[in-house]
C-alpha cells in the first residue's frame, strides 16, 4: 500500500496537497468510526452494569447514547465530504494535467520512438488508463488505505480498555499485510501475463480486421476465425488461470482476519471462565470482535482489483518518463545552409546510413532520388531532427543541430509527407495548422494556389466543413493538396517535399507545380519524387543507393556519370510510356 | 440478456453457492447472541461455549469459502459470455459489407472487441456473489431482527427512507449529466488519439499538447464536466452512503430504552443490535456494483448496434456464371441517403477486355470498382456479371471472382509463403514462385534473410510499399480471378518500382476482364474503352482517339496530363 500511494503522488504534481487533504480526512473519518464503537462499548456497559451491578439504566443514558451515535455518524458525514471533495479536485485536476504534460512530451520524443505497438499504448495511455485512474484507481488506493488506518486506530482505542484484545487486532493487522504482501507479489506477476494475453488478443484481432478484406477476397474467413477462435478462447483460459491462481491468496487473506475474530472470541471466553475479565467486558470485546475489522474486510474485497491501481500508475508513469530528445539554446537560425558531416543511423539493428556526407546551399533546390530503401526520408528526418544521427553530425547555419532550442529548430521548416494526415477539424483549421494567426483570406488564397479551393466550395459547408477520420471523404489527391496549402502558409527558411505531389491528379498538377515554384522561391528546398521529370531543373540532385550517396551533381551532369540516375531516367521513361497490353 | 441463457446452468449454480454464503455468514450472529446470553447468565464452564464458539469459526470461514468459490464461478461466466461474444463479433464483422467494416477504422474495431468487451468483466464476475449476497443479506437479516422484536425492526429501518432520500437528490439530473460527461470524455479520448496519430504533423508544424487548442479543450472540458458533476452531488453522495449503514444512530438508544423498560431480553437486545449493525453495510457495498453494472449495460447496447448492423443481402447462386463481362445497368449509389454518388449509371465492360474510368477525383471512379468489388450493394439498379445479377450470387463468390488491387495493400504478420497461400492453400512451392517471378518479387524476397519464410513486418524486414504491392500483385496472380480491378495501384512508387509494378500488372490482366481507375492517361491509350465520368454522370465513352474528339472532360485532362510531363521536359 505505501508504494501505491507513493507512486500516487510522483504523479500528482501541485495536487498533492490536496491528497494529503483527502487522506487527513480519512483517518479523522476513522476515528469517527472508532466513536461509534464507543456507542456500541457504552451501551453494553449500561446493559451489564444493571445485569451484574443492578445499576438502573436511566433515560440520560438513552440520550448519551444516541449523542454518542450522532457525533460519529455526523463527524464521518463531515470528513468524509471533505474526505471525498478534496479527492475529486485532486484526482480530475491530476488526470487533465498528466493528458497536457505527456502530451507536451510527445513532441520531444524522436519519431524512430513510435512504432505503431506504442502509438497504441500511448493513447491507451492518455485516454483509458488516466480515466481508470481517476474513476476506479484513486478510489482502490483510498479504500486501502482506510482499511488499514481504520483497523490500526481500532487496535489503538482497544488497547488501553483491554491489551490482549488489542495485540490480537495488531497481530492480525500485521499477518494479514504480511500474506497481502506475499500475494501481491504473485499477482503483479499474473498481471503481466495478464497483459501479455491481452496484447496477444489485440494484435490477433487488429490483424483479422484490417485484413478482413483479403480475407474475403480470397474466400478464407473460415480458416482465419479458426485462427481469432483459438486466441479467444486461449485469452479466456489464461484469464481464468490468473483468476484460480489469485483465489486461494485471496482466500488465506481472508482468513486471516476471520481467525481474528476467532480468537478474540476464544480468549474473552478463556478469561471470563478464568475470572482474569468481568463479564461486561467479555461481551464488549466479543461484539466488538465484529466490528474492528470492518475496514480490513473492506480493504480485502479490494485485493482483487488492487492491481487496476498499480497497472494504473505504473503505465502513467512510464509515459511521463519518455525519452525526450536533448536541445540545445540557440535560438537564430541566419542562413538556411544543411550540412550533412559523416553521419550514421541505423534502425534498430539494420545500419542505413555509415558515415554519409552531403551538403545544401542555401535558397538552392536540392532533389534527391534513388531506389526504396535507399534512406531519402531517413535523410529528411534525420536533418529535421524528427529522428536524432548515431555518430556524425548535421549542421545548419554552422551550428549542431542538437544546440538549437528544438522548438525553434523546427519553426524553420516545412513539410509536406508522403503520407498526409489530417485533423478531424475544419478545412479552414487544417489549413490554418501552418500559421494560427492567417486571416481567412490568406486562407482562401493559399487554397487557391494549391488547387483546392474549388472542391473545398463543393463541400457541404465549405471551408467550414469538418473533416471526418482525417479526410477520409476525401480523394488521396484532394488530401495531399490541403496539406500543400497548410504548409503554404507556414513561414520557415526550409521547405520538405517528400513525394509532395504523388497522388495528385494529372489535370491539377500543372497548376500545383506553379504554385509549388512559387512557395520554393529564394528557400533552401529538399525534394524526393520519384517523378524525376518534376525535379530535372534541380540545382543539385542527389542519388542515393543502399545509404550511400552514389553521385550529386545536375541532371545534366548525372546523365553522364551516375549509372544509376541513367536507369531511373530510362525507367521512368518507360513507365511514363506503360501502356498496359 | 440472452446471452446469459446459455449458461443458466453456472449461473444458478453461482448464486446457490452465493446464497450458502451469506446463510454461513449470519449463523455467527446467533452463536454470538448465544455465548452472550451465557455470559449474562455467569455460566463460566468453557465447555458449553465450545460449541456456539465452532460455529461462529466454521460460519466465518465458510462464508468466505462459499463467497469465493461463487466469485470463481461468475468470473469463469464472464469470461465465457465475453468469449461468446467476441467470437459473434468476428463472425459479424465478416458478414459485414466493405463499405460498413470501413467506417470504423481497424484500431476502433479492435479497441471494441477487447477493450470494450472486456470491460464486461468485473460487474458479471462480481454481480453475482457481491450483489446478489449483499441484497440478499440484509433483506434476511431485517426479517430476523422483525422477528425477534419488531419494534428494534422499526427502528433499525429509520436511517432507509433518510438514505434513499439523499440518494434520489444524488440521482438529480443523472441522465443528462451523464451524458454530458460521456460525450466529454469520448471527445477527448478522440481527441487525444487524433493528436497522437498525427505527432508527426504536430512536430512538423512545431505544435504542442498545450499550443493544441483543441486538445487542450478537451481535456479541460472532460475534467471540468466531471468534476462539476461530482461536486455538485458530493455531500448528497457521502450523506446517503455514510446515513444509510448508520443503523447503531436509532436502534442503540431505542434497544436501550427498550430495555430499560424491561420489555426485551439481554440475548435478544445484543443479538437485535449486532444484526443492526451488521445489516446495511452490504447495500453500501451493492451500490458501489450499480455504477459498474451500468457500463455493461452500455457494452451491450453497443454489441447489439454492431450485431443489427445491415449485412451485405445476397443470394447464393453459385453455377450459372458463364462469362465474366461487367454491365452497370441503372445503378444509383450513395454513402449516405443524402447524398448520390450517382444516378442511372449505365455501362458495359466487355469480357477479357480492358475498360478504363478516367475521371477528376470526386467524380466517384473507385466507388464504381469497390461495388464491383462487393464493398456495397447497389441501391437501385443492377450490377451484373456475365449476365447474373451480382444480388444474386453469395459475397463470397463475388469476392473469388472479382481481384482488386489499390495502393492498399494489406499483408498479414505472417511468412510470406503463408501469405500468398491465402490466395490458393493448395499452390506449391513452384506455383508461388512462379507467381512471384511474373510479379518480379522473387528475386527481392530471395534475398531477404530467411527467403519466402520471412515473417512480413517484423523488425528489420520492413517492406517498401512498392515490395509489398508485388507481392499482393504476386497474390491476386495466384488467385488467377477472372475480373481484375486496378484502383490507381501504380501510384507511390518510386522509379525502381514502378516499373516492376508495370510489369507485374501486365502480367496479371492478361486474359481477364479488367476494369482499369488510372491516373496517368498514358497508361490507358490503348484500353479497348475509356469511360469518362464527371460528378457521377457517365459524360462519354470510346477509345481514346474517339474521345479526344467527342469528349470535352477527356480532352482537357490530355491536354493537363502531357503538357506536365512536356514542361518537365523542357526544363
Amino acid at each position: 500500500m505505501r508504494d501505491l500511494i507513493k507512486k500516487l503522488y510522483a504523479i500528482a504534481g501541485k495536487e498533492s496537497s490536496k491528497l494529503s487533504r483527502m487522506l487527513l480526512f480519512e483517518v479523522l473519518k476513522s476515528i469517527f468510526e472508532g466513536v461509534a464503537l464507543g456507542a456500541i462499548m457504552l451501551f453494553l456497559l449500561k446493559v451489564f452494569q444493571n445485569i451484574f451491578e443492578h445499576r438502573e439504566v436511566l433515560i440520560q443514558d438513552v440520550y448519551i447514547v444516541f449523542g454518542v451515535a450522532m457525533l460519529s455518524v455526523v463527524g464521518k458525514i463531515l470528513c468524509s465530504y471533505m474526505a471525498d471533495h478534496n479527492k475529486y479536485i485532486a484526482t480530475y485536476n491530476m488526470g487533465a494535467e498528466n493528458r497536457l504534460y505527456i502530451g507536451d512530451q510527445l513532441k520531444r520524443v524522436n519519431m524512430g520512438y513510435f512504432s505503431n505497438n506504442r502509438l497504441g499504448n500511448i493513447s491507451g495511455g492518455l485516454t483509458t488508463v488516466i480515466g481508470e485512474l481517476e474513476t476506479v484507481g484513486v478510489n482502490i488506493i483510498e479504500t486501502l488505505f482506510v482499511g488499514v488506518i481504520q483497523t490500526a486506530i481500532m487496535a489503538l482505542f482497544m488497547l488501553p480498555f483491554d491489551m490482549v484484545t488489542g495485540i490480537i487486532i495488531l497481530a492480525t493487522l500485521f499477518v494479514g499485510m504480511l500474506s497481502n504482501a506475499l500475494f501481491q507479489k504473485k499477482a503483479d506477476e499474473l498481471t503481466k501475463k495478464l497483459q501479455s494475453l491481452k496484447i496477444n488478443l489485440n494484435a490477433t484481432t487488429l490483424e483479422y480486421v484490417k485484413g478482413i478484406s483479403v480475407i474475403k477476397s480470397f474466400g478464407k474467413g473460415k480458416e482465419m476465425i479458426t485462427e481469432l477462435d483459438r486466441n479467444i478462447s486461449e485469452s479466456r483460459k489464461g484469464f481464468i488461470n490468473v483468476e484460480k491462481t489469485v483465489a486461494p491468496a485471496a482466500l488465506i487473506f481472508l482468513f486471516i482476519f476471520k481467525l481474528g475474530i476467532c480468537a478474540i472470541i476464544l480468549s474473552s471466553v478463556l478469561r471470563f471462565c478464568s475470572a482474569s475479565i468481568p463479564p461486561y467486558k467479555a461481551v464488549m470485546l466479543i461484539v466488538s470482535s465484529f466490528i474492528v475489522f470492518a475496514g480490513f474486510e473492506m480493504a480485502g474485497s479490494m485485493q482483487n482489483i488492487r492491481g487496476v491501481a498499480v497497472q494504473n500508475l505504473d503505465a502513467i508513469s512510464k509515459l511521463r518518463e519518455l525519452p525526450t530528445i536533448s536541445e540545445g539554446n540557440v535560438t537564430e537560425l541566419n542562413v538556411a545552409k544543411v550540412e550533412v558531416n559523416n553521419v550514421k543511423f541505423s534502425y534498430e539493428k539494420q545500419s542505413l546510413f555509415d558515415g554519409i556526407t552531403l551538403s545544401i546551399s542555401e535558397g538552392e533546390t536540392t532533389a534527391i532520388v534513388g531506389g526504396s530503401g535507399s534512406g531519402k526520408t531517413t535523410l529528411c528526418n534525420l536533418i529535421s531532427r524528427f529522428w536524432d544521427v548515431d555518430g556524425g553530425e548535421i549542421l545548419i547555419d554552422g551550428k549542431n543541430i542538437k544546440d538549437f532550442k528544438y522548438d525553434n529548430l523546427l519553426s524553420n521548416f516545412t513539410f509536406v509527407f508522403q503520407d498526409v494526415y489530417l485533423f478531424d477539424d475544419t478545412v479552414k483549421n487544417n489549413i490554418k495548422f501552418g500559421n494560427p494567426d492567417a486571416s481567412d483570406e490568406e486562407v482562401m488564397e493559399v487554397a487557391k494556389q494549391a488547387q483546392c479551393h474549388d472542391f473545398i466550395m463543393a463541400l457541404p459547408q465549405g471551408y467550414d466543413t469538418v473533416l471526418q477520420e482525417g479526410g477520409s471523404n476525401l480523394s488521396g489527391g484532394e488530401r495531399q493538396r490541403i496539406s500543400i496549402a497548410r504548409a503554404m502558409l507556414k513561414p520557415s527558411k526550409i521547405v520538405i517535399l517528400d513525394e509532395a505531389t504523388s497522388s495528385v491528379d494529372p489535370e491539377n498538377e500543372e497548376q500545383l507545380m506553379v504554385a509549388l515554384h512559387n512557395l520554393l522561391k529564394g528557400k533552401t528546398v529538399l525534394v524526393i519524387a520519384h517523378k524525376l521529370e518534376t525535379i530535372q531543373g534541380a540545382d543539385q540532385i542527389v542519388v542515393m543507393d543502399k545509404g550511400k550517396v552514389e553521385s550529386v551533381g545536375t541532371h545534366g551532369e548525372l546523365l553522364e556519370k551516375s549509372q544509376i540516375y541513367q536507369r531511373f531516367i530510362y525507367q521512368r521513361e518507360r513507365a511514363i510510356g506503360w501502356k498496359i497490353k | 440478456m440472452d446471452v446469459l441463457k446459455k449458461h443458466l446452468g453456472q449461473i444458478f449454480f453461482a448464486v446457490f453457492v452465493a446464497v450458502l454464503g451469506v446463510l454461513c455468514g449470519v449463523l455467527p450472529y446467533f452463536a454470538m447472541a448465544k455465548i452472550v446470553e451465557h455470559i449474562a447468565a455467569g455460566k463460566i464452564n468453557f465447555m458449553i461455549y465450545k460449541e456456539p464458539i465452532l460455529i461462529i469459526l466454521c460460519g466465518l470461514l465458510g462464508s468466505v469459502i462459499f463467497h469465493e468459490i461463487s466469485t470463481l464461478t461468475s468470473h469463469n461466466l464472464a469470461f465465457r459470455i465475453i468469449e461468446d461474444e467476441r467470437k459473434k463479433l468476428a463472425r459479424k464483422i465478416s458478414r459485414l459489407s466493405m463499405g460498413e467494416v470501413e467506417k470504423r477504422s481497424s484500431g476502433e474495431w479492435t479497441q471494441f472487441m477487447v477493450e470494450t468487451l472486456d470491460k464486461m468483466e468485473q460487474p458479471i464476475a462480481h454481480v453475482i456473489p457481491e450483489v446478489i449476497a449483499n441484497v440478499i443479506i440484509p433483506i434476511v437479516l431485517v426479517i430476523i431482527i422483525f422477528v425477534l422484536d419488531w419494534r428494534i425492526g422499526l427502528a433499525n429501518l429509520v436511517t432507509l427512507p433518510i438514505g434513499v432520500l439523499f440518494s434520489f437528490l444524488m440521482m438529480g439530473g443523472y441522465e443528462e449529466k451523464s451524458r454530458n460527461y460521456q460525450q466529454a470524455a469520448k471527445n477527448m479520448n478522440t481527441t487525444a488519439v487524433e493528436y497522437i496519430r498525427g505527432i508527426q504533423v504536430i512536430k512538423a508544424f512545431n505544435k504542442s499538447a498545450s499550443s493544441y487548442g483543441k486538445f487542450v479543450d478537451a481535456v479541460n472540458k472532460n475534467r471540468d464536466s466531471m468534476l462539476s458533476w461530482y461536486l455538485s452531488v458530493c455531500f448528497y453522495m457521502t450523506a446517503a452512503m455514510e446515513i444509510l449503514p448508520s443503523t447503531m444512530l436509532f436502534v442503540l438508544p431505542i434497544s436501550l430504552f427498550l430495555y430499560m423498560k424491561g420489555s426485551i431480553s439481554v440475548g435478544i437486545l445484543i443479538m437485535c443490535v449486532l444484526l443492526s449493525y451488521a445489516s446495511y453495510k452490504p447495500l453500501i457495498k451493492a451500490m458501489s456494483h450499480m455504477d459498474t453494472m451500468a457500463n455493461v449495460r452500455v457494452v451491450i447496447d453497443e454489441i447489439k448496434t454492431v450485431m443489427n448492423l445491415p449485412e451485405l443481402e445476397r443470394g447464393d447462386n453459385c453455377n450459372t456464371i458463364s462469362s465474366y463481362g461487367i454491365t452497370f445497368e441503372n445503378v444509383s449509389f450513395g454513402y449516405n441517403d443524402e447524398k448520390k454518388v450517382f444516378e442511372n449509371l449505365s455501362f458495359h465492360a466487355e469480357e477479357k477486355q480492358l475498360t478504363a474510368i478516367v475521371g477528376y477525383s470526386g467524380s466517384g471512379k473507385s466507388t464504381i470498382a469497390k461495388l464491383i468489388a462487393g464493398y456495397w450493394n447497389a441501391d437501385n439498379g443492377k450490377i451484373c456479371i456475365g449476365n447474373v445479377n451480382v444480388k444474386d450470387i453469395s459475397l463470397e463468390k463475388n469476392m473469388e471472382l472479382v481481384t482488386y488491387v489499390s495502393q492498399e495493400n494489406y499483408l498479414f504478420k505472417k511468412t510470406i509463403l503463408e501469405n500468398m497461400k491465402l490466395a490458393k492453400p493448395d499452390a506449391s512451392i513452384e506455383e508461388i514462385e512462379q507467381a512471384c517471378k511474373k510479379a518480379s518479387c522473387h528475386d527481392f524476397i530471395m534475398s531477404l534473410p530467411d527467403g519466402y519464410n520471412t515473417i512480413v513486418g517484423e523488425a528489420g524486414n520492413n517492406l517498401s510499399g512498392g515490395e509489398r504491392q508485388r507481392i499482393t500483385i504476386a497474390r491476386a496472380l495466384l488467385k488467377d480471378s477472372p475480373i481484375v480491378l486496378l484502383d490507381e495501384a501504380t501510384a507511390y512508387s518510386d522509379p525502381d518500382n514502378e516499373a516492376e509494378i508495370q510489369k507485374s500488372i501486365d502480367a496479371l490482366v492478361k486474359n481477364k476482364t479488367v476494369i482499369m481507375i488510372a491516373h496517368r492517361l498514358s497508361t490507358i491509350i490503348r484500353a479497348n474503352k475509356i469511360i469518362v465520368v464527371t460528378n457521377g454522370e457517365i459524360e462519354a465513352e470510346g477509345t481514346h482517339s474517339e474521345l479526344l474528339g467527342k469528349s470535352e472532360t477527356y480532352a482537357k485532362m490530355w491536354k493537363s496530363h502531357i503538357s506536365v510531363y512536356q514542361q518537365a521536359e523542357v526544363k
